[in-house]
């Protein structure tokens, strides 16, 4: 009885330590906020600019008709799996040190998609032509043709945007009708309907955990299905090196491989600016290392059982991509991205002492992402460098409209994550009052 | 919790986290206290099965029904729609059975959890209390304990007593007003409004069907020459304008004396030098009943040609001359009126 005295002892301490970050601001957040604001006005501009001009202003051309935005849609939907992932599986597993780890990665996966959402409109030629996607009764006599893996992608991914919302909201619902007693001002309104009148009886606190059990393996299932969805859009195809079985869960593993380390960059940052050292402590950072050891190691078992099957097939055209990634023009990337994603990780992380190491891990995270972005551009560039017909090969470099909508779109995730800070905890209260 | 009515008062306890709830509930039970009439607040989940009232419908009950609709949309949406717009591709099925399983798991996991979602809401906002009169001090780790009692001073005194005795750190009493919407009710209401507000915005768009009855080309058309009558195209208008009106009766005069004179005359009147031969005699082009038709009139006659009672009378131009040619002979025949 004494041990759970101290244990409830603790609540007025969290509540003060974990809604600082909502209240005290300092004027270096306005000064990143600002920077942040102009970049992604560069990209917007950019965009604008594209949708004036016309898509030629992107280096696509035959045979190269996806590049970097495709790599940026797959990677921004795999950096989503950081919230679904870690936050779905281990509240599945009841893994205890979730609990200051899910809103991060719930908020990632949130503002994620938003992102990955931007891409898909930014590589529509006719943008304002969007609407041509949903199905709905017209005289055009042109139905979307649910046969092809582009519409798959487009209900996977509103099925999941949707039901990761819902996700994030869920463990929100106390958190907001704490804060709408704490806070006052601008936020005040807004957490009351958020709140949806929340008291906290015991009722409401079974519906809650309830509909949070039954919607947390309904995402997880949903999550594998969006990324094997993207893996298909490539799968069946008959584009040498992209016809392959093994796409699906490639993609998968390779989406929350990226996560992983999108999770490690956001825990660390957050605990440096807002001093949350008591609870996201060196023992998280190993356990987030450990997952990206297993997410490293089977990424590379499944990289090369790709390969091997290729390699030994020896089918000319597909042999033609191989040859390109292993020794011929996209050499440098490759072997710089398997440094990134597999010997870096391979060689750290191993090493217990270095797992416990925040800044250690965080900087693997991010040559976990540098290399898996470049990883998606080797997927999509090579094979479609080399069609089975040598007459047309071609070669791609991203034009200056579209790296600038790239960092844009970076900044504006960035942006967006800064200004959700200051209405959401980035730590779950009740969660970790619990 | 059932509903309080006048005649009952709510007594509010605060307790420490370490207080014993289940015996707490069962001694009110023994001294005449409906379990349905204690309501506990806390901070955090308690987890004791003896202090809920269980919903009448499981969720995950709601849940599954919710999926299955979910999968019959989706066989509907991509199946269906499938049949209705059949599209040969590919040496595939036009209702291919791996396509329908894709697109009805996700049907599925949207309905399954939307429902689920909205089912939780709908509940957690039929259990809530008036926030306003919420003790702050459960969210630092109290526990507050809410009976609806009959107004009656001796048995509220032994109800006092009894959780005194539980160890109750203090205890508050009122007669409520029942009728006054408190807070959270009013708020639910605000949003309530909004929702349907958008809801009903939404459904304007039925008010229109310009978005489903849009020109279209049917498959194998051959692509349009000119819009529909009366249509304006989006960006063009000014074209029509920009145009000098002079050159184009100029070059529809030539091209009347080349196309049409021979019928109509060069004067327009309808005595060219072939009527001798016609069984119909041409039109007197400058007659008011001709001029007062409109230039997309008169362009149709010219493109289409004209037949009465089933017997064409004048052959389609439509071949001979371009649109712009065609459009330019229409400005002669207009201009004949004009002195």
């Amino acid at each position: 009885m004494e041990q759970e005295d101290r244990h409830w002892e603790r609540i007025p301490k969290i509540n003060h330590e974990l809604l600082a970050p909502l209240l005290v601001t300092h004027w270096t957040y306005f000064l990143l906020i600002g920077v942040l604001a102009c970049l992604v006005a560069a990209g917007a501009g950019a965009w604008t600019y594209q949708v004036q001009t016309g898509i030629g202003q992107t280096n696509l051309h035959p045979p190269i008709f996806w590049a970097v935005y495709i790599a940026s849609f797959i990677f921004w939907v795999g950096a989503s799996h950081s919230g679904t992932f870690i936050s779905g599986v281990l509240r599945l597993t009841k893994a205890e040190w979730r609990r200051p780890v899910t809103r991060i990665a719930e908020l990632m996966t949130f503002i994620s998609l938003i992102i990955a959402t931007l891409f898909v409109f930014y590589h529509l030629g006719r943008v304002w032509r969007w609407y041509y996607l949903i199905p709905y009764p017209n005289q055009r006599e042109m139905w979307p043709n649910f046969r092809s893996p582009l519409m798959w992608d487009a209900t996977a991914v509103f099925t999941y945007a949707t039901a990761s919302t819902i996700y994030l909201y869920l463990p929100l619902i106390p958190d907001f009708a704490l804060l709408r007693e704490r806070i006052g001002g601008w936020r005040k309104p807004l957490y009351r309907v958020l709140s949806l009148g929340w008291t906290g009886t015991q009722n409401q606190w079974q519906i809650l955990e309830t509909a949070m059990r039954i919607i947390t393996p309904l995402i997880v299932m949903v999550m594998i299905s969006v990324h094997s969805i993207v893996g298909w859009d490539f799968g069946v195809s008959l584009v040498p090196a992209w016809h392959s079985t093994i796409f699906a869960p490639y993609f998968v593993v390779g989406a929350v491989h990226s996560g992983m380390g999108l999770v490690a960059i956001g825990l660390y940052v957050l605990r440096k600016i807002y001093r949350l050292d008591d609870y996201i402590t060196p023992e998280h950072f190993d356990k987030l290392a450990k997952l990206m050891l297993v997410t490293t190691l089977s990424l590379a078992y499944l990289y090369f059982a790709e390969l091997l099957t290729i390699w030994y097939a020896n089918i000319p055209d597909h042999m033609w991509v191989v040859d390109a990634l292993l020794t011929g023009p996209f050499a440098v990337p490759f072997w710089f991205m398997a440094t990134c994603i597999y010997i870096l990780p391979l060689a750290t992380l191993t090493n217990p002492a270095f797992r416990q190491w925040p800044l250690g891990v965080m900087i693997i995270g991010v040559l976990i992402n540098i290399g898996m972005y470049i990883e998606r551009v080797l997927i999509l560039v090579p094979p479609l460098s080399y069609p089975r017909l040598p007459f047309n090969w071609g070669s791609y470099f991203p034009s200056w409209v579209e790296m600038t909508i790239i960092v844009g779109s970076l900044a504006l995730a960035v942006l967006l994550y800064a200004l959700a800070v200051k209405i959401v905890p980035v730590i779950s209260i009740w969660e970790e009052k619990e | 919790m059932r509903p309080v009515t006048e005649h009952e008062m709510t007594v509010r306890a605060l307790f420490k986290p370490s207080v014993y709830l289940e015996s707490l509930v069962a001694k009110l039970r023994d001294a005449g206290v409906p379990e349905d009439a204690v309501e506990i607040l806390s901070p955090l989940p308690l987890h004791k099965a003896a202090l809920l009232r269980p919903a009448r419908v499981p969720l995950h009950v709601i849940t599954i029904i919710a999926g299955v609709v979910g999968i019959s949309l989706g066989v509907m949406v991509a199946g269906g729609t499938a049949l209705l717009y059949p599209i040969v591709t590919g040496e595939k099925p036009i209702v291919a059975p791996p396509v329908l399983g894709i697109i009805a798991f996700e049907t599925m996991m949207l309905v399954a959890i939307v429902t689920t979602f909205v089912t939780m809401l709908v509940r957690i906002r039929s259990e809530s209390r008036n926030a306003a009169e919420r003790d702050p001090r459960i969210d630092d780790g109290f526990i507050e304990v809410i009976l609806s009692l009959p107004t009656d001073s001796a048995r509220f005194e032994m109800v006092r007593d009894l959780l005194q005795q539980t160890g109750a750190l203090e205890i508050r009493h009122r007669h409520p007003t029942p009728s006054v919407p408190h807070g959270a009710e009013r708020e639910g209401r605000v949003t309530a409004a909004v929702l349907v507000a958008a809801w009903s915005l939404c459904g304007m768009q039925a008010c229109s069907r310009d978005m489903q009855e849009q020109p279209s080309y049917q498959p194998q058309e051959a692509p349009r020459l000119h819009s529909p009558v009366g249509s304006v195209p989006r960006e063009s208008r000014s074209v029509l304008k920009s145009l000098p009106t002079q050159q184009l009766v100029d070059e529809g005069a030539g091209l009347f004396r080349i196309n049409c004179s021979h019928c109509h005359g060069m004067d327009g009147t309808g005595n060219g030098l072939v009527i001798a031969y016609l069984k119909e005699k041409p039109t007197d082009l400058l007659a008011p009943d001709v001029q007062a038709l409109s230039e997309a009139a008169l362009y149709d006659t010219v493109t289409y040609g004209r037949s009465v009672d089933g017997r064409d009378v004048m052959p389609p131009f439509k071949g001979e001359m371009s649109a712009e040619e065609r459009r330019s002979v229409v400005m002669y025949v207009k201009s004949l009126s004009q002195p």
